[in-house]
């Protein structure tokens, strides 16, 4: 059996990681994640289980409801809460190809799941820093464009012409 | 047996496009078959509306069976020939030339309260000796682990440090690995731009607190030693830093910070007697206090090569070329402004702060003699084969309408509340009509909802105006407005989690803004009080018997903002004060408030054939 804390034992609020071989695995970013958001996380190991199984497990055992698994096995890190469906886990990551930062990030939706504070997600685009407004940048001119703006004066004018002829005409 | 004749009433207004179909029996009364609601297409009264018309008739007639080439007749409103304009004029605006503060609410800051010292880059830390204390920026670059040994290390040695910047979401980290903790602020996007080696302030309030001191312009003067002129100069920032939970003052040597107002230009009120200016930064109250002194009222003009100045020249134009008048033909006629404020990019700003500018939001309505209905009568013949009449004038129709809903009878006024104007009719006991056009309404707070709200994005506005809010709390609750709660079966989608959503047709849409939930609520009634409860009043004075709203004794909403969830009670309780009864329409006992032009058109072509068998 695993060596993780039965349920019934007194715990204190924290989110829970059960991690199952994954002494090689770097989890620091995930703790930083949680911890720049205030949540506490306890971790422990398991013996065996499939990371998106022993997430939900966590998040059964977590007084917050929020779970982490994670397995050197399948090289997944899996973040969970006890009322999803246990095959809806609510990220899924390849420890593979995740960068540190991804980590970080999953330790912070878990703390933000707890806070019910809006998830940061991958497809969130940082905004680009504006451009200093001491520092305004031309924007590249074509030719083509000059050219485009020519002409569309060109057309303006050339209708306004056309009203006031119509105007003095009409008079 | 000749069979009876089908018939359809068709009101194009400036939103939608309405139809009501009815079959005529042989004593002349009509039958109604059915109804349909689309969008319009182009701008009321151009051809372009046949389009929508076509789609309409269309989509009234499937229901019954019937093809547009079994209608005998179609009846085309004489729409109201006003289109009104909407503007922002913004009267103030915060201009920090040199980088001199920041405020702002990172979602986690670090440690808590005031810390003073002079900006000191964190790598040159290790090589001061300066016993002066010192606010430390940490650029995107330095783990914070490397932050916090460094300033450890500082403190051993001992240099005083007050407080941190930091460039990335680092500050609780930071905060948790010091000896002692001070305030820092994080998330600081252009870090690099903060002067090096000035007296700097930096605040942090504990959670669920707003700073107490750096938004207060005698604490920043007490905190910089500033005299009573360089105070003044100081106030658009302490402005601005109100409300955050975290901020930052940075002295720079030649801080240039301002609030500036801008000239907005002059409106002049020509009356029949009188004339008058209002300068529009003085503000909507005094625009609509001038306003209400003269009557009646004949033209409005702005002044020429100020931003009203343009508006009013936009108006004027695509009335002009609507109509095939001169532009010195088309007069304003009815302006409405309204007191409003604009998030604005605080020039100079380090992490993308706004500073609130006053503005004011301008309606103006223009009143020609006729639009083009004939022409487009014309054309919708051609189209669908149909004969097409255009017939009675759009307010008589519309209180026709209204009349059909159970329970109404003459004296009676009705209010429209459209998308460009807000329309008030009356019709006594003898069945005289009166009506008004004013200007400003639905598309008005939809422009205040998009600015207050900084969204620049008006799909978006109207979709707040018009559906309530709700906060999703868990993956499987949501909170409306008024405090019920909603639960769902499925786990709802993670980019609603923890957000403020619109609850739109097509489901949540979760809003991109830190406003709360209450904020947002705030603004949007805000806006439609400012605009139709307003408006409302304004033109039943102008309807009632000897300009008094008290000798109305029925109201009834029609149009498309009469189905909004919160108007009606709105203009419901405004009236109520002058002991009205106002409700919303119930246009046939089946259609609501919409339809009431379409189906008094059917009801006064009947009458006609009646009068005239």
């Amino acid at each position: 059996m695993a060596d993780y804390p039965s349920s019934t034992e007194v715990r204190r609020p924290a989110v829970l990681l059960l991690a199952v071989s994954a002494g090689k695995i770097d989890l620091q970013p995930v703790f930083w994640g949680l911890e720049e958001e205030g949540i506490p996380l306890e971790q422990h190991e398991a013996t065996r289980g499939e990371a998106v199984v022993l997430a939900k497990e966590a998040a059964h055992m977590s007084p917050l409801n929020v779970g982490i698994g994670v397995s050197g096995v399948e090289n997944k890190i899996v973040l969970h809460h006890r009322d999803l469906p246990a095959d809806q886990p609510l990220f899924v990551i390849d420890l593979r190809s995740a960068p540190v930062k991804e980590l970080r990030r999953l330790g912070m939706n878990a703390a933000r799941l707890v806070k019910a504070e809006p998830l940061l997600l991958k497809d969130d685009v940082v905004p680009d820093l504006p451009p200093s407004p001491r520092a305004k940048q031309a924007a590249p001119v074509s030719d083509e464009l000059v050219e485009r703006i020519v002409q569309s004066v060109l057309a303006e004018m050339a209708k306004a012409r056309g009203t006031l002829w119509k105007e003095t005409a009409s008079v | 047996m000749p069979s009876m004749p089908y018939i359809a009433g068709v009101d194009v207004g400036n939103n939608t496009t309405e139809v009501a179909i009815a079959e005529i029996d042989g004593r002349g009364n009509p039958r109604f078959l059915s109804s349909s609601t689309v969008r319009t297409v182009g701008i009321k009264g151009t051809l372009r509306n046949a389009m929508g018309i076509i789609e309409a008739l269309d989509q009234a007639l499937k229901p019954v069976g019937l093809e547009r080439s079994q209608l005998d007749l179609v009846l085309l409103n004489e729409a109201t020939p006003v289109i009104g304009d909407i503007a922002m004029e913004t009267i103030t605006e915060t201009v920090i030339t040199e980088s001199a503060m920041i405020g702002h609410n990172p979602s986690t800051p670090g440690g808590q309260g005031l810390g003073q010292g002079r900006t000191i880059a964190l790598d040159q830390l290790r090589s001061s000796t300066n016993h002066q204390p010192y606010i430390v920026i940490v650029p995107g670059q330095v783990e914070f682990k490397d932050a916090a040994e460094q300033i450890n290390a500082a403190r051993s040695h001992g240099l005083n440090v007050a407080g941190a910047i930091v460039q990335k979401d680092d500050a609780v980290l930071i905060d948790n690995r010091l000896q002692q903790p001070i305030p820092i602020v994080d998330e600081v996007r252009y870090i690099d731009r903060i002067p090096l080696g000035m007296p700097a302030a930096l605040e942090v309030a504990q959670p669920g607190r707003t700073i107490e001191r750096l938004c207060n312009p005698y604490d920043i003067a007490t905190l910089f030693h500033l005299d009573s002129e360089e105070t003044k100069h100081v106030v658009p920032i302490a402005r601005a830093l109100m409300g955050t939970r975290s901020a930052v003052v940075i002295k720079t040597p030649k801080g240039d910070i301002e609030e500036r107002r801008i000239p907005a230009g002059k409106i002049t009120l020509i009356g029949h007697k009188q004339k008058a200016e209002v300068p529009v930064d003085e503000g909507a109250d005094a625009i609509m206090e001038k306003l209400a002194t003269i009557c009646p009222l004949e033209e409005i003009r702005a002044e020429a090569g100020t931003n009203v100045g343009g508006m009013f020249e936009q108006v004027r134009k695509v009335m002009a070329d609507l109509t095939d008048q001169p532009v010195s033909a088309i007069r304003v006629q009815d302006i409405i402004a309204v007191d409003t404020f604009k998030p604005q990019q605080v020039l100079g700003a380090l992490a993308g702060e706004f500073a609130m500018g006053n503005a004011v939001g301008l309606a103006a309505m223009v009143h020609t003699h006729k639009l083009p209905m004939q022409r487009l009568a014309r054309k919708l013949e051609e189209e669908i084969g149909v004969k097409t009449v255009v017939g009675g004038v759009e307010a008589e129709m519309a209180i026709r309408g209204a009349l059909t809903t159970p329970g109404t009878k003459a004296p009676l006024a009705t209010l429209d509340l459209g998308g460009g104007s807000t329309d008030a009719s009356i019709i006594n006991e003898a069945g005289e009509m009166r009506s008004v056009h004013l200007a400003g309404a639905g598309d008005m707070v939809t422009l205040l909802i998009d600015t207050e709200l900084g969204l620049n994005d008006k799909e978006l506005a109207e979709q707040i105006k018009t559906h309530p809010l709700a906060k999703v709390e868990t993956l499987f609750h949501m909170r409306h407005e008024d405090g019920s709660v909603q639960f769902f079966d499925k786990p709802l989608d993670p980019r609603l989690f923890g957000r403020v959503v619109v609850l739109g047709d097509r489901g949540p849409i979760p809003l991109d803004i830190k406003h709360l939930l209450a904020q947002i609520v705030a603004v949007r009634q805000g806006a439609k009080k400012k605009v139709f409860v307003r408006n409302a009043l304004r033109a039943l004075e102008r309807v009632a018997p000897a300009g008094n709203i008290r000798l109305i004794h029925f109201v009834v909403l029609v149009g498309g903002s009469g189905l909004d969830f919160e108007i009606p009670k709105m203009i419901s309780d405004a009236l109520f004060e002058y002991g009205v009864v106002t409700g919303r329409a119930n246009v046939r006992g089946s259609e609501g408030p919409r339809n009431a032009v379409a189906t008094g058109l059917v009801l006064a072509h009947a009458q006609q054939r009646r009068g005239s068998s």
